[in-house]
């Protein structure tokens, strides 16, 4: 017997209501073949996990930190020392 | 010439060892890498600076001391790169680590390879892609620390220990009076106040400033045995330099007579370690309470209280 699975209110999901194997709203397609039939201003509708991938994980990318240290860090490594010269 | 050490009073044995080592280096020029151990203000620092005022460079100028708080030390890279190179590195010069107890591990390391006891007077210490090379005739080395415990055993072994003792009251008077001018005063009072510096010539020195304070407010220039309980009143001191808590411990013991740790603890609101670190055993040196399992207040302690705190309370 097949498992019941729910819908997220509790309701008993319809058999055959999901997405069939192979079954995909989206394609490959070359960007040289849309360019043949859009101006460079078109509007098109693409993926947004896909845009996402693309694009905004490089502009989410934190800046690598340097090790600079402190002004406070400096001071604290610095040796203390008496220099006395007798006459 | 003056004679090394002539302005320091006591610690006999320390100033003979330490001129022998001087007229040992005006032969040889070289010197035992010593390790100068001793409680806190018994005067390490300043016989290591006086001995290494009496070592003399190739040229017969005196040789520049250099003195170094160990626990400031942070790294090899450090040492080398601060103290080393521009300070150490081809000079005459005598160097003291103090607080030696303080080294990083990774320059006791280097320390057991630079004064191991091999023969020779040079070293070439190999680092990263750096050679830093160490002559013993041009450097002396000499170290000093309150804990010879915490100091890495083999780095230990490489080094000559010089032990320190405590001062002796008429030492310590000594001290006060060397360091107090214009001053006069009855021979008991002085060792009444000596005392209660309890063995430690830093704070005998301290005592004698504020006793040089304490004669100017009151206008005088001669203090005397009656003076003594006044000055201490005025400035909070306890006779043989008791503190107040050790103080409080010896009134509770006079009270009940005996009592555990844990009921010292409860009533002095201390930690075991604190009163067994910080109270118990300037008490026990002075012999002031004995621990056989209790604590038990001696006639001497029971005597310092009846003779100290009661009659201030008639």
């Amino acid at each position: 017997m097949a498992q019941v699975t729910y819908n997220k209110d509790g309701t008993p999901r319809k058999q055959g209501s999901g997405r069939k194997k192979g079954s995909l709203s989206l394609m490959e397609v070359r960007l040289s073949e849309l360019m043949e039939r859009l101006e460079l201003n078109d509007t098109v509708i693409i993926g947004r996990k896909w845009y996402e991938n693309l694009f905004k994980k490089v502009v989410d990318i934190a800046p690598q930190k340097t090790d600079t240290p402190s002004a406070a860090d400096a001071v604290e490594e610095k040796i203390a020392y008496k220099l006395t010269t007798f006459k | 010439m003056e004679k090394p050490f002539a302005e320091l009073f006591g610690q006999i044995n320390v100033k003979k060892r330490l001129n022998f080592y001087l007229k040992a280096f005006e032969k040889t020029s070289l010197c035992p890498f010593l390790l100068l151990v001793g409680a806190k203000g018994l005067g390490k620092t300043e016989f290591a600076r006086q001995f290494g005022g009496n070592l003399k460079n190739s040229d017969g100028r005196n040789r520049p001391f250099l003195e170094l708080n160990c626990s400031t030390i942070k790294n090899l890279e450090g040492f080398f790169d601060q103290i080393h190179i521009p300070l150490i590195m081809d000079s005459e010069i005598t160097v003291l680590f103090d607080e030696a107890h303080e080294l990083p591990k990774d320059v006791t390391n280097a320390f057991l390879t630079i004064f191991n006891t091999e023969r020779g007077h040079t070293r070439d210490f190999h680092w990263r892609d750096g050679q830093y090379p160490f002559d013993f005739k041009q450097q002396t080395f000499l170290f000093a620390t309150t804990e010879p415990d915490k100091l890495f055993p083999p780095l230990k072994d490489r080094l000559t220990t010089v032990d320190f003792e405590d001062y002796e009251p008429f030492e310590l008077a000594q001290i006060l009076e060397s360091q107090v001018e214009d001053i006069s005063f009855e021979d008991e009072a002085l060792l009444e106040i000596a005392k209660t510096s309890r063995g430690n010539a830093r704070d005998c020195v301290k005592v004698a400033k504020e006793l040089t304070i304490w004669c100017a407010a009151n206008d005088t220039n001669i203090f005397q045995l009656k003076d003594f309980n006044k000055f201490c009143d005025d400035l909070g001191i306890n006779p043989l330099g008791v503190s107040h808590i050790e103080k409080k411990v010896l009134s509770i013991l006079r009270k009940d007579g005996q009592a555990s740790l844990q009921e010292l603890c409860a009533k002095t609101g201390l930690s075991r370690t604190a009163i067994q670190r910080d109270v118990e055993l300037y008490l026990m040196k002075k012999s002031l309470i004995k621990i056989d399992g209790k604590r038990h207040i001696t006639k001497e302690g029971s005597d310092y209280i009846d003779h100290h705190v009661k009659k201030k309370v008639k």
